[in-house]
């Protein structure tokens, strides 16, 4: 009997011991794929960005990145399960802002949902700020005679976002409390029907964001909201320019689920730092429409911080509180 | 019972249910409400319809409406509960435990008299298509079936 | 337009480029053949493997995919009545009886013949009509989501086969189940019961497979355990005649080709709701519309060589606009902008080679499907030849990993579980499934379509002209009008038959 004890124990202190080994060495992470979770559906811009992403942090990383697809309720359902998950470092997720910041502030008191603090951030990649588009056969010339025609006739002039409560929503809300003008919003559930949308002369214009307009045909910027003219289109004047003091930004990056150790987000956020240099990589985001701009954990952590002050305040002004 | 009689309960107890859904909308503004209720109404109508209907229609041989035979144990109830507990049993013990005894079990009942002399070739075909499922979607597709929490 | 039809012959000959939409091909016949997992998601998991090759041959394995897809779903559908992808719904309808009645095989081959053809009628109208009929696909907005999604609704009555009301309850019902989650327009929940699960709505893919599968494995339960599903004998030379039972009806089949064409091009509705329209149009003008359902060659026709058709038809605003005609073509833009190519008229002056030599390629990948389709088809029919008890096992297996495998989400799991018990009930009470699932699919497109059309209208100024003023409208409400009322003329022609008799 005492010798089966003995067994019994050592076999125990061994699986202990290995347990507590395979948690915490940072010598043998990662030992296995790491899953980057896209909260919208597979050909999407979140998709692309990250299909670039996995090919080129291929060549910093010991490991494969696993893409995986988690759609559902305008990414919610994604980042959802990104704070829920194991904080192992093997599970991370694309992340967009404003979001992330939005989303846990105007959901439902009482729905089950991720809070912004439950994501962390590793690592912010591209920006895309807004653009003000019209078609290109518009009678709206410029950024002036879309305001007056607003101003005008209040309530008329037909405006495209990607949804309600969405980046795109804010931006067009700050516009409007910044020049006075009053829009239709009539919000599709995403960029790609709202370009739809346009292209076919269904809406007046549509506020979205950069991305969108480099993918259309035949579209015309009457802005975009830059503090200075935006790399990737650097003939279109800023809102600045034209009296609107209006600056937003669409923001993409990669987050881990609270609770992951110091030490795998400095591996992941290095990894990340190197794929941001190489060229070829800077070139893929650019020709997919997004301008790289990196940023490290804690850069990214002020900014998000930042993004839920800015989005609690405007919600706040335009009587949207909780 | 007849079907004449189960069209009757049916259409109130779905109208019922309709009215219970038209009351979840509340709170909900106006453009996000004339659509569901308009559906809702709409079928209320439609039950109320269906009850007319079975009031009026003469059918010279009207069918019967059966859930199962008199007497004989419901198979059908029985397959259900397996697949529910199938379902409910792959977050506690495993996608391919459940899997294994399900595919086992299943062809079992239903060889009713001679279940022992097929019990061989059920077992071969559960082990089967434990294999085939695996090496398709956990091999092929990496997919990753749900950790079993007792296991 | 400039193409070097030198360079377009090289790429397709090149054994290499053969391979892969081989590959392509084979991969997306078993992706479409499981219920649960579709084109869509074959193309984006292949797609990393696209990195390492040239943008054409990638593109063409990931078309092979998509075509291969469509005729893939055909195969569970008529086997086992569930349908392996959303627009192989149809197909079960008279696939399936012609199972039964135990001609499984030449169900399966026409499917794959018809496939084939509708495959070619798209590949034609896109490399010659792709720019006239991308400006129609732009007149396409939210009035003709919201008219087009009603005309389709008027077929649920059409599609029950018994008590038309039942039907009507079951397709409404379907609407409202497309209604719950959480709203984009007024970005407010609904139906949710207070659970973050149901913010997404009713997923489509798992509540297909649970309507579908779980009721068949449950009525399969009547027959006795040791029988096979349908009485089948492998004949010789099936092939060449089911081709000539094809040709006697080449009207149906021109038909639907042309139904799925002008429903791919418009973006938003997709296969699903093109195989309805075309079934339910091949069944209006039939000289004997009471034999659809029971198991006929054309019952077959129309679905299949419609989603074919929706291959090339989406892919027309997907390559001259940007703008995907369907759920695989938004990954196929995906693929297309990761490799750098911009879609859009410039793709055709600046990449002319790489567009052509897809285009054309997809011809090919259509004559790989049949080729290889002929070959499986011999073995898919073996299924029918196995005990019900081991279908019956396996139905409930492939229909719980097949939801799983989707987003490997629990919720979809449990989803597939509560509509198959609904669907055995529908089933049992005479309300039908099928109306119930066109009623969920079209949910979300009436509704969209109905409230952005409210939006705009209310801006311009006359909510009611902007539903009933556009020309495209127009004409779809006129379809839905001569819908109603022949099936009414129809209704009234069947009653005064059976006073007759």
């Amino acid at each position: 009997m005492k010798s089966y004890c003995k067994t019994v124990f050592k076999l125990f202190f061994v699986g202990l011991l290995t347990m507590v080994m395979s948690n915490t060495t940072l010598a043998d992470y990662p030992d296995r794929a790491i899953t980057l979770l896209t909260a919208f559906g597979p050909g999407g811009g979140s998709d692309v960005s990250h299909r670039i992403v996995e090919k080129y942090a291929k060549n910093f990383m010991t490991q494969p990145l696993a893409i995986i697809y988690k759609p559902g309720a305008g990414g919610e359902f994604g980042w959802t399960e990104l704070a829920n998950a194991k904080p192992d470092g093997y599970f991370i997720g694309g992340i967009d802002l404003p979001h992330i910041a939005l989303q846990p502030i105007v959901r439902k008191k009482g729905q089950p949902g991720y809070q912004t603090e439950d994501l962390i951030p590793v690592a912010g990649l591209v920006i895309d700020p807004g653009m003000v588009m019209v078609h290109k056969d518009s009678q709206f010339k410029t950024l002036d005679d879309l305001i007056r025609q607003a101003k005008k006739n209040p309530g008329t002039v037909t405006a495209a976002t990607s949804g309600k409560f969405t980046g795109d929503h804010l931006f067009l809300m700050d516009f409007e409390a910044k020049t006075g003008a009053k829009f239709a919003q009539v919000p599709y559930s995403g960029g790609g029907k709202s370009i739809a949308a346009l292209m076919g002369k269904q809406v007046d214009c549509y506020f979205g964001s950069a991305n969108s307009f480099l993918r259309m045909e035949s579209g015309r910027s009457l802005g975009v909201s830059t503090e200075g003219r935006y790399e990737l289109t650097p003939d279109i004047k800023t809102l600045k320019e034209q009296g609107v003091n209006v600056v937003f930004m669409k923001r993409r990056g990669i987050a881990a689920p609270k609770g992951i150790p110091a030490e795998k987000i400095k591996y992941l956020q290095d990894i990340f730092a190197k794929m941001a240099q190489l060229k070829e990589y800077q070139n893929a985001k650019r020709k997919v429409g997004l301008s790289p701009d990196f940023m490290t954990s804690a850069q990214f952590a002020d900014y998000i911080k930042n993004e839920q002050d800015r989005a609690a305040k405007m919600l706040k002004s335009l009587g949207f509180s909780k | 019972m007849k079907t004449k009689t189960a069209d009757k309960y049916l259409s109130v107890f779905v109208a019922l249910g309709c009215y219970f859904l038209i009351g979840q909308l509340e709170g909900v503004p106006v453009e996000g409400r004339i659509f569901p209720s308009a559906v809702l109404w709409l079928i209320i109508i439609a039950c109320g319809v269906l009850f007319a209907q079975s009031l009026l229609k003469k059918v010279k041989k009207d069918s019967h409406f059966e859930l199962w035979e008199n007497g004989s144990f419901p198979i059908w109830l029985v397959i259900v509960v397996i697949f529910v507990s199938f379902v409910v049993g792959i977050f506690y013990i495993g996608f391919f435990t459940c899997a294994f005894l399900s595919s086992l079990l299943v062809p079992t009942i239903l060889s009713k008299k001679d279940w022992r002399a097929s019990l061989r070739i059920n077992f071969l075909f559960a082990s089967g298509l434990v294999i085939v499922f695996y090496l398709f979607f956990v091999v092929l597709m990496k997919v990753r079936f749900p950790e079993a929490l007792l296991i | 337009m400039g193409f070097d039809p030198g360079f377009v012959f090289s790429q397709l000959i090149n054994p290499m480029t053969l391979l892969l939409m081989s590959f392509g091909a084979i991969f997306g016949i078993i992706m479409g053949a499981i219920p649960g997992l579709t084109g869509t998601l074959g193309i984006a998991l292949l797609l990393p493997f696209t990195f390492g090759l040239d943008p054409t041959s990638g593109l063409l394995m990931l078309g092979a995919v998509y075509c291969g897809s469509e005729y893939g779903g055909s195969i569970p559908a008529i086997l086992i009545n569930t349908p392996g992808t959303n627009a192989a719904l149809c197909t079960t309808f008279d696939g399936h009886p012609m199972a039964k009645k135990g001609m499984a095989q030449e169900a399966l081959n026409t499917a794959l013949i018809v496939s084939i053809v509708g495959g070619f009628f798209g590949m034609i109208t896109l490399v010659f009509l792709s720019v006239p009929l991308a400006k129609i696909s732009m007149k396409f907005g939210a009035p003709e989501e919201f008219w087009l999604a009603i005309f389709a609704l008027t077929i649920i009555s059409g599609l029950s086969s018994g008590n038309v009301i039942k039907g009507v309850i079951s397709g409404f019902f379907g609407l409202i189940l497309g209604c719950v989650g959480m709203d984009p327009v007024t970005g407010v929940p609904r139906f949710t019961f207070g659970t973050l699960q149901l913010m997404g709505g009713v997923n489509i893919i798992p509540t297909l497979i649970g309507l579908f599968a779980i009721p068949q494995a449950l009525i399969l339960l009547c027959g006795k355990g040791q029988s096979s599903v349908a009485q089948f004998n492998p004949k010789k030379g099936v092939f060449i005649g089911t081709v000539i039972q094809i040709l006697k009806r080449w009207k149906v089949l021109i038909q639907s080709c042309v139904v799925g064409l002008i429903v791919g091009i418009m973006p938003g509705a997709g296969g699903n709701i093109a195989t309805f329209i075309a079934y339910s149009e091949a069944k209006r003008f039939s000289k004997k519309p009471e034999e659809y359902g029971t198991g006929i060659y054309e019952g077959v026709i129309a679905p299949e060589a419609c989603n074919n058709s929706v291959v090339g038809g989406s892919q027309i605003p997907l390559l001259t606009l940007g703008i995907p005609g369907s759920p695989p073509a938004a990954v196929l833009l995906g693929a297309l902008m990761v490799h750098g190519l911009q879609p859009g008229f410039k793709l055709f002056s600046q990449n002319g080679n790489i567009v052509f030599t897809y285009m054309i390629g997809l011809f090919v990948a259509n004559l790989l499907i049949l080729l290889y389709g002929s070959v499986l088809v011999r073995m898919f029919v073996r299924v029918l030849q196995v005990p019900r008890k081991f279908i019956i096992a396996a139905i409930i297996c492939l229909a719980i990993a097949g939801s799983y495998a989707i987003r490997t989400a629990p919720i979809d799991v449990f989803n597939m579980m509560v509509f198959g018990i609904v669907g055995y009930f529908l089933i049992k009470f005479g309300f039908g499934v099928a109306p119930m699932a066109l009623g969920l699919i079209l949910g979300k497109m009436t509704e969209e379509g109905f409230k952005l059309s409210l939006l705009i209208g209310q801006a311009k100024g006359g909510v009611v002209a902007y539903f009933f003023s556009r020309p495209a409208s127009i004409v779809l409400i006129c379809l839905t009008v001569a819908s109603l009322i022949y099936s009414f003329y129809q209704e009234h022609r069947k009653g005064k038959k059976t006073n007759e008799n």
